[in-house]
């Protein structure tokens, strides 16, 4: 059902001729000190900055490029620039208690940021090289994370957001879907995505100006380095090159700035728990900056013990992402009604049975008419409306097209009380819990002290016998049925 | 290698007992570790069963074992404190959680809400893997630890419970559907023993020489089935069926003279899987008319008092002896809604909660019915492979017919990884189109009006 109302609102876009807002709140902070950069990579050089156009929300771009970044020295001097640049950020970020944001404009770029992160921490790369690649690492790192705020792709925030009557793949082009968004009123959106579309907007330049006007500077340089020619003649060759590589960066920096201010003009009201996500960020930065202190980078592969405590944390982020969007927006309570998640009904019985002296427990039934409904007994459901109330579902039943969902009250009896009968409950599956990561944390380290064996290279240990293996190890098990 | 290749110089019974036995001695032989893999339908859990019961009950040991549901658990404890009267069983249950009454009114059951009420001493201990990660005393480890349907354990929660006990044997199903994770595993995808896969390929990643048994024969397919699953889901285990032709048929006690009536008479004559092919369409998850012939199948199936013929006698097909198996939630919705009282009984659920369970008679949502385009999830090798072995008896598979040419068409994503040997999209289209061109070839496939 989920992806049905996807569709649905797409093909309301495409109706309409522009986009939907799906959203009925921000669900993604805009830092005030976030950078904005659209780094280019060379074509076939896929682990390279040919030109970035960096700079702050709402201010121009200072572009930076090498003439050649096939020539390790000429990379490494940018590279060298960039981490002083981002060391700088995140010292000051440190400073000032909160985290670092970083906006690009898709897909592509995260992953362009992820291959230099490994490739630029080799150790016999300038430290300032390294730091650099430390930085990226941090932001490639916190990327997957559900919920998590440091590393932004500018379509990624607009679709959660707005839906588009084109596919999502077109979509990921920053310039179409920024089109039906806002389109211009002369073309259709249709024909403004088409027409932007030829326009890179990745991290890769058009193959046509790499061969009309790319290719020709680059060699001209190379040549010109060969033969020993002038500074002044080579500096004159750079500027060229550092134009035309300036016309395919700085569309893309000013097309993430546009994303940006289409999310803040949209004026939504901010996520119950966006400021539980960023005080997550802050606490995930802090943790990177002691271990950088400490003399510790992100590694590039992890051990088991590592690799178990990033999954589970990975998955209650999901967790907790998923039940701050059905509790804390209203359009994530549709859709998680939609798709059977969300339980919504009418309480038909609330019985009160003592147990043991003093004791009592509630249990309460309630009816639903939803279609679709995924709950089942042993599930715990929590009211939306306060979430301190949990109940238990001990039996689910259906008939056509009612089910009668039997609970108990499992917390929260003292504090809100029994629902009334007839009264409509809406109920969640899960809240979330913003401190079980730490449990997580806790729990992974007293497990996993010691590495069991099997999750360790080596010999598998010895067979140690264990007596006399009867003639018939089976004949003689079944004596003792 | 087909099934057809298993040397039959043993039958089917005393293969899957010699396997039985080479299992029990490893455990004499202090083996470590074990990986057993086992096709649908094999006794995994009678296994399981008389390792617990071995271990206890002969060799004196402290034994764990680990389940990955509770529902899992209950069962396992129900069969090992029946199968064995004579010993005492433990079930480690989180404090709220109802436990069935089947379990605790068993004289020989103990249900234990607190780590610090573990027994002392020899012991079996039944938990799901999640509750066994929060165990904290390392002092009192066990001597062995069991765990059921390894193949659903990702390796992450496995690494916190392999030091719990000083040898493991893990027994799963490789077809089945792999662990469900619901986070971005990219940055381990590269690793054949990442966090994320399924703890008995981990291992022998890490530790190819650990000992690996497959056990020969599966209890609860019939060789008609054996010959379509095997080979299209098991292509690397070959296994025989325990019954021989014949032994189990679906009979009625009326005749019928509907398109569902001519399915249902091919399965009374030995065809243990039928499909049945509505016109072509393309249809969003639900299918008003597909999940109609799901009940007009069903109804058929009780207006013609059909029942079972098996090893064990003849028993009368009721409701509570079908199941209808589907991919989506709202596809058993859809279903479960259209079931009058009297069919209430017949057991609706997706693939998921499917695993472990079975029935005489299945019914069958075909996950591509109605797709124009293929996805991992409804290509899933697993997915399908749980639907088609949940039937002892017959399978009616339920799609709307285009499915070969939808496949035939489909372009693969191409997302391999470089050094993972495992392509689940190809190995996932490729059985489900095996799959298709058997039961085609064997004119199993009807065509509905």
């Amino acid at each position: 059902m989920g992806c049905d109302l996807d569709l649905v609102g797409r093909l309301g876009a495409y109706e309409r001729g522009r986009a939907v807002r799906i959203a009925s709140h921000q669900k993604v902070a805009i830092h005030p000190s976030a950078m904005v950069m659209s780094p280019v990579a060379m074509a076939g050089e896929d682990a390279s900055i040919h030109v970035i156009a960096i700079g702050n929300i709402g201010i121009s771009p200072a572009i930076r490029f090498v003439p050649d970044p096939r020539m390790r020295d000429l990379g490494d001097r940018l590279y060298g620039e960039l981490g002083m640049l981002f060391w700088e950020y995140f010292l000051g970020c440190r400073d000032a208690g909160t985290y670092p944001q970083i906006w690009v404009s898709s897909r592509p770029a995260t992953t362009l940021l992820d291959i230099l992160a490994d490739v630029l921490r080799s150790p016999r790369r300038d430290p300032m090289v390294r730091r650099f690649g430390d930085c990226l690492a941090y932001m490639s790192e916190r990327h997957p994370v559900a919920g998590q705020q440091a590393l932004m792709t500018a379509t990624g925030a607009l679709r959660q957001h707005f839906v588009t009557g084109q596919s999502p793949e077109e979509d990921e082009h920053l310039g179409k879907l920024l089109s039906w968004i806002s389109p211009s009123p002369s073309e259709t959106a249709v024909e403004s995505a088409a027409r932007v579309g030829k326009i890179p907007m990745g991290t890769k330049t058009d193959p046509k100006f790499d061969r009309d006007v790319l290719d020709p500077l680059l060699r001209k340089y190379e040549n010109a380095r060969r033969r020993g020619d002038t500074p002044a003649f080579l500096a004159a060759i750079e500027r060229t090159i550092g134009a035309s590589l300036e016309s395919v960066a700085f569309p893309i920096y000013e097309g993430i700035q546009r994303a940006i201010r289409e999310l803040s003009a949209a004026s939504l009201p901010m996520m119950t728990d966006l400021p539980a996500l960023e005080a997550k960020e802050i606490a995930a930065f802090n943790s990177f900056m002691e271990a950088i202190d400490a003399g510790f980078s992100i590694p590039k592969s992890d051990k088991p013990k590592v690799a178990a405590r990033k999954l589970e944390e990975r998955e209650d982020a999901e967790k907790n992402l998923r039940a701050a969007i059905i509790l804390g927006t209203t359009t994530g309570q549709v859709a998680a009604n939609a798709k059977g998640e969300v339980v919504s009904g009418k309480v038909t019985d609330v019985q009160v049975i003592p147990v043991g002296i003093r004791g009592r427990m509630h249990r309460v039934e309630m009816q639903s008419e939803q279609r679709v409904l995924r709950v089942r007994a042993g599930d715990r459901l929590y009211r939306m409306d306060e979430p301190r109330l949990c109940f238990l579902v001990t039996g689910v039943q259906r008939t056509g097209r009612t089910t009668t969902v039997s609970m108990r009250i499992r917390s929260g009896m003292r504090s809100i009380g029994a629902p009334s009968i007839g009264s409509f409950l809406d109920l969640a599956p899960e809240v979330p819990d913003w401190g079980n990561d730490m449990q997580i944390r806790m729990k992974i380290n007293r497990r996993l002290a010691n590495l069991p064996w099997t999750h360790m290279s080596g010999n598998t240990p010895r067979a140690i016998r264990k007596g006399v293996t009867p003639l018939d190890p089976l004949a003689d098990l079944e004596m003792l049925r | 290698m087909s099934s057809t290749a298993i040397r039959m110089s043993h039958s089917p019974a005393e293969m899957a007992d010699d396997a039985v036995r080479r299992m029990l001695r490893s455990q004499y032989d202090g083996e470590p570790i074990v990986r057993l893999d086992s096709p649908p339908g094999a006794g995994k859990t009678g296994i399981v069963e008389r390792l617990a019961g071995l271990s206890l009950g002969r060799l004196q040991e402290r034994c764990m074992v680990v389940t990955q549901t509770n529902e899992q658990a209950f069962e396992i404890t129900r069969r090992m404190a029946g199968g064995f009267p004579k010993l005492g069983f433990a079930l480690l249950a989180r404090k709220d959680l109802d436990v069935p009454e089947s379990v605790t009114s068993s004289g020989n059951i103990i249900v234990v809400r607190k780590f610090g009420d573990l027994p002392d001493g020899p012991c079996v201990v039944v938990g799901n893997s999640e509750k066994w990660t929060r165990w904290d005393d390392r002092a009192d480890i066990f001597d062995l630890q069991i765990v059921d349907e390894a193949f659903q354990l990702p390796d992450h929660r496995f690494s916190q419970i392999a030091g719990l006990a000083r040898r493991i044997v893990l027994v799963g199903d490789p077809g089945q559907i792999s662990p469900i994770v619901t986070c971005e595993t990219e940055r381990w995808r590269h690793d054949p023993a990442g966090p994320h896969v399924a703890c008995p390929e981990a291992l022998i990643h890490r530790h190819p020489d650990v000992p690996w048994m497959k056990l020969p024969v599966s209890r609860r397919l019939v060789p008609d089935t054996v010959r379509f699953v095997q080979p299209a889901f098991y292509p690397d285990l070959p296994f025989a069926a325990m019954t021989v032709p014949g032994e189990r048929l679906l009979k009625t006690g009326y005749w019928g003279r509907t398109i569902q009536d001519k399915a249902i008479d091919l399965a009374g004559s030995g065809a243990s899987i039928v499909q049945l092919n509505l016109p072509a369409g393309y249809m969003g998850e639900v299918d008003d008319e597909l999940s109609d012939s799901v009940i007009s199948m069903i109804g058929r199936l009780v207006h013609r008092r059909a029942f079972i013929r098996n090893e064990f006698g003849e028993f009368s097909l009721g409701p509570e002896r079908i199941g209808v198996v589907c991919a989506h939630v709202s596809q058993v919705n859809a279903v479960r809604e259209r079931l009058s009282g009297g069919l209430s009984g017949v057991f609706v659920e997706t693939a998921d909660r499917f695993q472990g369970l079975e029935r005489p008679v299945m019914i069958v949502h075909h996950p591509l019915s109605g797709r124009s385009d293929a996805t991992e999830f409804h290509l899933d090798a697993g997915r399908m492979c749980v639907m088609m072995s949940r039937h002892s008896v017959a399978c009616f598979v339920i799609a709307r017919t285009g499915i070969d040419r939808m496949l035939d068409s489909y372009m693969p994503s191409g997302n391999r990884i470089l050094g993972i040997e495992d392509d689940p999209e190809f190995e996932g289209w490729n059985a489900h189109r095996r799959l298709l061109r058997d039961l085609g070839d064997a004119g199993r496939v009807i065509k509905l009006p």
